[in-house]
């Protein structure tokens, strides 16, 4: 797991973390995958809405992918609520959209720590 | 720079330590990965991808993602070396070469497998293992010196180049793992 010793740092290592536990579910009887999914719905929201807060202080390009990544999370919040009410022929494919989603919302913030780095260290040289 | 890299290790348990470096790399802010995932070719040239996932249907789509990705890395290396291959059929090749990641032997037809047998081998020579991974880097001196460190070797195509390629899916770098993991293989 990445160091969390910045916001995005931080941010980037809950993503992962989302990422884990929506795998984890895969495969997984659907009792289980009900249980989680407000929780994963609930945690997925709450990402976002401090994700959105992190742009304010960053570059343009860093702001841009923060944005998207906050787009990712809001819809990753809604695919893991519709996993309570999924009916098992639905569960599998909507797992694994979640999954797709929490990778793409993980990508993002990697992306926007990348653009963080590259300026400063542009700073610093 | 965005770059896709295959690091080639002599053994299974190298990658393992390599990807944990990479990751630590990460940590040190040295470079931002964005994926990486563990691989392994058998001494019959199989490539096998080291997972955490025990769902089939997951499985299989991670080998066909990261076998293709893996021959996307190779690309025009293969296909300029290959006399009797057109640069064209390379799409072929590296959509064959996840077949065979992701499939038993009985299931890849034999032309595929000599196809993806061919391009990986670039990269991924029988016996070897890599790890692979799409990362952001300002210089490359960070992760050749912890691949050297290994024993491992370096192969690099920036993401842009290899995003321009003709047979490039954006879903092949969706199965690296965007963090560190317990590799293992079925």
């Amino acid at each position: 797991m990445s160091n969390v010793n910045g916001a995005l740092e931080q941010a980037r290592a809950k993503a992962q973390e989302l990422h884990k536990q929506i795998l984890a579910t895969l495969g997984k009887d659907q009792a289980n995958v009900r249980a989680n999914a407000e929780s994963l719905s609930a945690q997925a929201h709450e990402l976002a809405r401090s994700v959105k807060g992190l742009g304010d202080n960053q570059q343009a390009d860093a702001k841009q992918r923060l944005n998207d990544a906050a787009s990712v999370l809001e819809g990753l919040a809604g695919d893991a609520k519709s996993l309570a009410s999924a009916s098992q022929a639905e569960l599998k494919a909507k797992n694994e959209a979640a999954v797709h989603r929490a990778r793409a919302a993980a990508l993002k913030l990697s992306q926007a720590l990348a653009a963080k780095r590259a300026s400063a260290q542009l700073i610093h040289s | 720079m965005d770059n896709y890299v295959a690091i080639v290790l002599d053994n299974d348990q190298k990658s393992y330590e390599a990807l944990h470096a990479l990751w630590n790399l990460d940590s040190n802010g040295d470079v931002t990965v964005h994926g990486a995932a563990v691989v392994h070719r058998d001494k019959f040239g199989y490539v096998n991808v080291a997972t955490k996932d025990t769902d089939p249907g997951l499985r299989t789509a991670i080998g066909v993602g990261i076998g293709a990705l893996l021959g996307a890395l190779a690309g025009p290396i293969g296909a300029a070396a290959g006399a009797s291959i057109a640069a064209g059929t390379a799409a072929g090749i590296g959509a064959a070469a996840g077949g065979v990641a992701g499939l038993t032997a009985d299931a890849a037809k034999s032309d595929q497998h000599d196809q993806a047998a061919f391009e990986t081998d670039f990269v991924l020579p029988n016996g070897k293992s890599a790890v692979i991974a799409e990362v952001s880097e300002q210089w490359t001196t960070p992760i050749d010196t912890m691949a050297s460190r290994f024993g491992g070797k370096v192969y690099r195509r920036s993401k842009s180049d290899i995003q321009n390629d003709a047979w490039f899916s954006p879903d092949y770098p969706e199965y690296l793992y965007p963090y560190d993991y317990e590799p293992q293989y079925a």
